[in-house]
């Protein structure tokens, strides 16, 4: 993701914040987070997954699942 | 119309963008800026490194991180030292330098890796600690660092005997790594459930456990593979399903040959000589196990060629040859004095030395003190008791 994200302009990186953000506000609404807690939650998972974790696989599986999760009460 | 949806505020996308920006350059200059601090200061000055306002950055972080997970195996004091400064840097990081994520994300895996480290010299207790921290670190949404820490507290719980704890932990860190599609982790927690399992006696589950991981259709890496059919075999060995256990052993022996990890396929050529002597022909495993003692020996590994050598004596032991038993077990002793190995697992090669030469010594003797030479490695504090 980095990979992705490095050296791209200030306006690739906000859609690729905004697209994402738009699909995990849509699943937090789905899954009943108050929406005052789902964007902060939200705000979260996208700087932890795209910009420190960079996982090498399917990212937007890790986003929902870490989504999925909070809801679930961060039970682990 | 009235929505539950959260909105998009612009806030996020800036404080989002200029941190992907700055990270590119943070990580750049992390490289060399970390490695020159560490080489330029004498380690035991590296605490006062953390007031080092160069290093109060997400790329020298991480950067420590990685040096930490390079030193751990080769020398887990240095790795303990990084850690400790990597937790010093992460906790005195400014709030408001970086968004909350960032920050809670930095300090719990700091946090996770003195934990390791702590584990690895045997400090279960302080570990255990170190792990509590850097989960209470961790804001809502950071779920994958969340199942990293509690799967590390499950190795440092197993250690300290909480069994069904550590249990509960492995398991539902790989239900979270199998969500997150994390193939790697989720492997790891099976193998750590195998060795769970094995290490309560419960060798048909364990054995279960590793075929399940190796029937399943996510990628396997011949590394991860070999150590499959290495823990099958010897979950074999102890049902005493011996054609299971042989094919298995060999099988691990050939993938460590074949992606060029000598010592791992000597490991599982120890493994077949115990074997041979399980089967009741201790000749054949004293004539397989010589070779792979003298790899050992040549290879600088004198507690692996005590662990092989062990196995030796239990053959010698098997054929009546107590005196060849009692001064191979002597040699062992030498050696591990030269090596400067544990006064404790020399203390316990001595007891066996003693035993063999008053005619006490059996052969479950000599696997308990194999089996505590190898307890050793993750507890080096415990003490040596024979049932």
């Amino acid at each position: 993701v980095l990979q992705s994200l490095a050296g791209t302009s200030t306006t690739d990186l906000a859609s690729t914040y905004e697209r994402y953000y738009e699909g995990l506000a849509a699943l937090a609404e789905k899954l009943e987070i108050p929406p005052e807690e789902a964007e902060e939650l939200i705000a979260n998972i996208l700087i932890s997954t795209l910009l420190l974790k960079r996982p090498a696989g399917d990212v937007e599986r890790w986003l929902v699942a870490a989504l999925h999760d909070a809801a679930r009460g961060e039970k682990c | 119309m009235f929505t539950r949806r959260s909105r998009l505020k612009p806030e996020r996308v800036r404080e989002f963008t200029r941190l992907a920006q700055h990270l590119t350059a943070e990580r750049e200059a992390a490289t060399p800026l970390v490695e020159r601090l560490l080489r330029e200061t004498e380690p035991e000055k590296w605490p006062t490194l953390a007031e080092h306002p160069d290093l109060k950055t997400i790329g020298a972080l991480e950067r420590l991180a990685n040096i930490f997970a390079e030193t751990l195996t080769k020398n887990a004091r240095k790795a303990t030292a990084v850690a400790e400064l990597a937790v010093s840097v992460a906790e005195g990081l400014t709030p408001g330098s970086y968004p909350i994520a960032a920050i809670s994300q930095l300090q719990a895996l700091a946090w996770k890796d003195l934990g390791k480290a702590l584990r690895f010299l045997g400090r279960n207790l302080e570990a255990v600690d170190a792990f509590h921290t850097a989960e209470s670190r961790l804001v809502p949404g950071l779920t994958h660092d969340r199942a990293i820490v509690r799967f590390n507290l499950a190795m440092s719980l197993q250690e300290l005997g909480q069994f069904d704890e550590s249990f509960d932990l492995i398991t539902e860190s790989r239900r979270l790594f199998d969500e997150h599609g994390d193939a790697r982790n989720t492997l790891l927690c099976g193998l750590a459930e195998g060795i769970l399992l094995q290490r309560l006696g419960r060798f048909r589950e364990a054995r279960e456990t590793y075929l399940l991981l190796l029937a399943s259709t996510k990628p396997i890496d011949q590394e991860s593979l070999g150590a499959l059919h290495r823990a099958i075999g010897l979950c074999s060995l102890d049902l005493r399903d011996f054609r299971e256990a042989e094919l298995n052993l060999r099988h691990s022996i050939a993938l460590s040959r074949e992606i060029g990890q000598p010592l791992e396929a000597l490991k599982g050529e120890t493994a077949l000589g115990r074997l041979f002597n399980r089967k009741g022909e201790p000749q054949r495993a004293i004539e397989h196990l010589r070779p792979v003692r003298r790899a050992f020996l040549r290879a600088g590994l004198a507690e692996e060629a005590g662990i092989c050598g062990l196995e030796i004596v239990e053959g010698l032991l098997l054929l009546d040859s107590a005196s060849p038993a009692e001064t191979l077990a002597r040699k062992i002793v030498a050696e591990f004095v030269t090596a400067g190995l544990s006064a404790r697992a020399i203390g316990a090669l001595g007891y066996l030395a003693e035993a063999i030469a008053s005619k006490k010594a059996s052969t479950k003797l000599v696997s308990d003190v194999r089996d505590y030479i190898v307890s050793l490695r993750t507890s080096p504090e415990r003490d040596f008791a024979t049932s």
